[in-house]
């Protein structure tokens, strides 16, 4: 034995695949050359090391490569769109019931509106033939000229029969209705479109941001 | 451009090309890591599409070892889980004394004589079943995919020490088990 005073046994495969350093390599190869044993397992690791080199690739049953194609660029903006545009509709959808709701229970835009609906309907007449008044007196007379045609004659309501005689109850029912309803029919319209049309829009958005998601998250 | 850059600009065949070259060696590995069938085949296939999303991310020389790392990783992963659940037996602790070496008996064929062939490879397969899971990673990625120690201690993970001993450990395992079977150790 030389060049080492121990069998280098840690090292034979390492020296085997040339792994060991210059001066490794070399006190290794000088115990070799003096000792049998260490060259008979280097031989063994040798024999060893070929016979798995040599083993058959084992072949899978199925093709493993995934099919695969990069999303395109264009999907990043469309999900972050979708995601923005459904929450929008969905606050809009929201918005509208609230505001439409309000309206139809109990939420009438004047004095006159809220009267009626509590049934007070001569208050409610009242109430319209004062606010008609303070609009007239308000606005700026649309046709100065027939001003003089006019003089002499105080402003009348549009109400006149009603404010001025004394009509039975149910005349002066029947007027506050009517009048309500005509004023409901313009002043509480609906906020834009119905409700379930923005439902709509937001259920799209939010599909187009799935799939969108979806598919970047896939490629 | 080579495929490598061209995969890692986004382009899915020339990573499909990449792919197919290592697939079946890498299936290979991991099926001596995990048993060959459907697991290993899964792990592969996993471990091509994280490397197709994480492509931007390989910095290094070896696009083989970079894959390889992938799968072995995720082989390991696995084997750990199924430990976990008492599926396998757990290896047991790295012994610190050096390996020993089994006497081979009189009479059989000498190792270095061994023909490559059917009866000796099911002997070796057979043999490195026995080796534990980390010795074997290394082995195989030694002897039959020709990784440096270096290249090894990248991929496992490892200091070129550990790697030079599970590669010495794992030889003598299949070696002890071939002379078991019968085979006489060389001449010398």
């Amino acid at each position: 034995m030389s060049g080492m005073n121990v069998h280098p046994e840690l090292q034979l495969s390492a020296y085997l695949d040339e792994a060991l350093s210059p001066a490794e390599h070399a006190a290794v190869s000088a115990h070799l050359d003096g000792c049998a044993v260490c060259r008979r397992h280097v031989e063994d690791l040798r024999a060893t090391s070929r016979l798995i080199a040599a083993l058959p690739t084992l072949v899978p049953t199925r093709s493993l490569v995934p099919h695969l194609e990069r999303a395109p660029v264009w999907l990043r903006p469309v999900r972050l769109l979708g995601a923005m545009g459904s929450g929008l509709f969905v606050f809009l959808f929201l918005a509208s019931a609230v505001i439409n709701s309000g309206s139809n229970l109990g939420g009438g835009a004047t004095t006159a509106e809220r009267l009626a609906e509590k049934g007070q309907f001569g208050a409610a007449v009242n109430a319209l033939a004062s606010d008609a008044a303070a609009q007239k007196a308000a606005a700026p007379s649309p046709v100065p000229a027939a001003a003089p045609a006019a003089a002499g004659q105080a402003p009348q309501p549009s109400f006149r029969t009603v404010a001025s005689g004394a009509p039975s109850a149910v005349s002066r029912d029947a007027a506050a209705t009517a009048a309500v309803t005509s004023t409901n029919a313009t002043a509480s319209r609906p906020f834009g479109p119905p409700p379930v049309v923005f439902l709509g829009l937001a259920a799209l958005f939010a599909i187009a941001a799935i799939v969108a998601h979806r598919r970047l998250r896939r490629g | 451009m080579d495929e490598i850059d061209r995969a890692r600009r986004g382009d899915a065949g020339a990573f499909d090309s990449l792919a197919r070259t290592h697939e079946r060696a890498l299936y290979s590995h991991v099926a001596r890591i995990l048993g060959p069938g459907p697991d290993a085949e899964d792990v592969v296939q996993d471990a091509l599409v994280s490397a197709w999303r994480s492509l931007s991310s390989f910095e290094g020389t070896s696009f083989k070892a970079w894959l390889f790392r992938i799968a072995r990783n995720r082989a390991i992963d696995v084997i750990r889980a199924q430990k976990r659940r008492g599926e396998l037996p757990l290896d047991p602790p790295d012994d610190p004394d050096e390996p020993g070496w089994a006497e081979p008996a009189a009479g059989g064929p000498e190792l270095s004589d061994v023909a490559a062939g059917a009866e000796a490879f099911a002997a070796v397969e057979a043999a490195l079943v026995l080796v534990p899971v980390e010795q074997r990673d290394a082995l195989l990625l030694r002897d039959v995919e020709g990784f440096t120690y270096e290249e090894i201690a990248s991929i496992t993970v490892a200091e070129i020490g550990t790697v030079k001993s599970r590669i010495h450990r794992a030889r003598i395992t299949v070696r002890n088990e071939l002379v078991r079977r019968g085979w006489k150790g060389s001449a010398g």
